[in-house]
């Protein structure tokens, strides 16, 4: 080996991707607990520009999810959040996430959040079996929830976390918006300023 | 010999060498880059690959080497006993961590050995990944494993 880099302490690190659209209490407590169960050093919100698989509801910008992720972490020293794919010109895969941090940062252990649904699409994402290999996964679970076989052989690095159930979604926030509901509690109350300043979820679906 | 035919010759063993490629290739690299031989600088079709894999697993830049451990992977030519001797020899988590993952993918007869060998050696993180191998590949050797090393039972509970 030409040279190997010495890196003695490295940071457990959480990475947390999503729409964000928009970023609500549901996210915001599981991470604050899942970064106590696994103790991360610090967890990077990172949303994503256009989501390669799904659809994004009401086409709010990035730069508006961006900066609601940033007002809602806004004090906590341990939550950060990232531009990486916001600012990337290529589709946002996260392999190409992982391995840009890696890069920059040889010694973070990274640990990517996942909820349940999307981590058992995980076959449909670019480089699956790379990713799988290159970090390890700890996924929001519901009680009943079971993972597919096809992952088995990666268990070595896949996690389980013990996180509330939070019956709160984007989606929900959008229809209370659109019809005139109210969303107090349901996020943190500077998001709810910067929705209803910049006009935000309010148009036609 | 004429000069046609000495081309027809050449033209011969080309495309020997393609088909010795194709047939023996991942196993001439496999073998190349872990050190214990060196034909397949002489065969044509695996010398591309060895060039590609030999600049990313010996590059001082720890992603460039961690893609190379998972090209050894998708390419079915891992050596296990080189990637024993690079867990030990490389420093950043991430990259101990995929060759434990890779060696649990492809699940050699001396892992559980390399296991007992080094768990002592290794931080938190990569001692709860081992005892979720050990579980994973070794079940009826658990309990050993488990009292040998004083492993903590919530890892092997939990995880």
């Amino acid at each position: 080996m030409k040279q190997i880099r010495i890196c003695e302490a490295h940071l457990k690190v959480g990475l947390f991707g999503g729409t964000f659209n928009p970023i609500h209490i549901g996210h915001l407590i599981n991470a604050q607990f899942i970064r106590e169960e696994f103790n991360l050093d610090f967890i990077v919100f990172i949303p994503t520009k256009y989501p390669v698989h799904k659809e994004l509801e009401d086409n709010v910008e990035a730069k508006h999810r961006y900066q609601m992720v940033k007002l809602a972490i806004e004090g906590v020293e341990y939550f950060k959040v990232s531009r990486l794919e916001i600012d990337r010109e290529k589709p946002s895969y996260t392999i190409y996430t992982v391995e840009e941090i890696l890069q920059k940062n040889p010694n973070w252990e990274l640990f990517f959040i996942i909820g349940y649904d999307a981590f058992n699409e995980i076959n449909t994402w670019k480089e699956w079996k790379r990713l799988l290999m290159t970090i390890d996964f700890i996924i929001m679970k519901r009680p009943g929830d079971v993972l597919h076989r096809r992952f088995d052989k990666y268990m070595s690095r896949i996690h389980c976390a013990n996180n509330p159930v939070i019956d709160v979604s984007s989606s929900v926030i959008r229809d209370r918006i659109r019809s005139g509901k109210s969303i107090r509690y349901l996020l943190p109350e500077n998001v709810e300023q910067y929705i209803y300043k910049h006009r935000l979820y309010q148009g036609e679906r | 010999m004429t000069y046609r035919r000495r081309e027809l010759i050449i033209v011969f063993i080309f495309c020997i060498n393609i088909c010795i490629g194709f047939v023996l290739g991942k196993f001439l690299v496999a073998k190349t880059v872990s050190g214990s031989s060196a034909i397949s600088f002489f065969i044509a079709r695996p010398l591309y690959a060895y060039h590609v894999i030999n600049n990313k697993l010996y590059s001082s830049d720890p992603v460039e080497r961690l893609t190379g451990y998972c090209t050894l992977y998708d390419l079915r030519i891992v050596d296990d006993a080189f990637l024993y001797e690079r867990y030990k020899q490389e420093e950043n988590i991430a990259s101990k961590r995929i060759i434990l993952q890779i060696l649990a993918l492809q699940g050699g007869k001396d892992l559980f050995h390399f296991l007992d060998e080094v768990f002592e050696l290794s931080d938190t993180s990569l001692k709860k990944q081992m005892v979720t191998i050990v579980k994973q590949l070794y079940p009826h050797k658990l309990d050993s494993f488990a009292q040998k090393h004083k492993v903590d039972a919530q890892w092997i509970h939990t995880e």
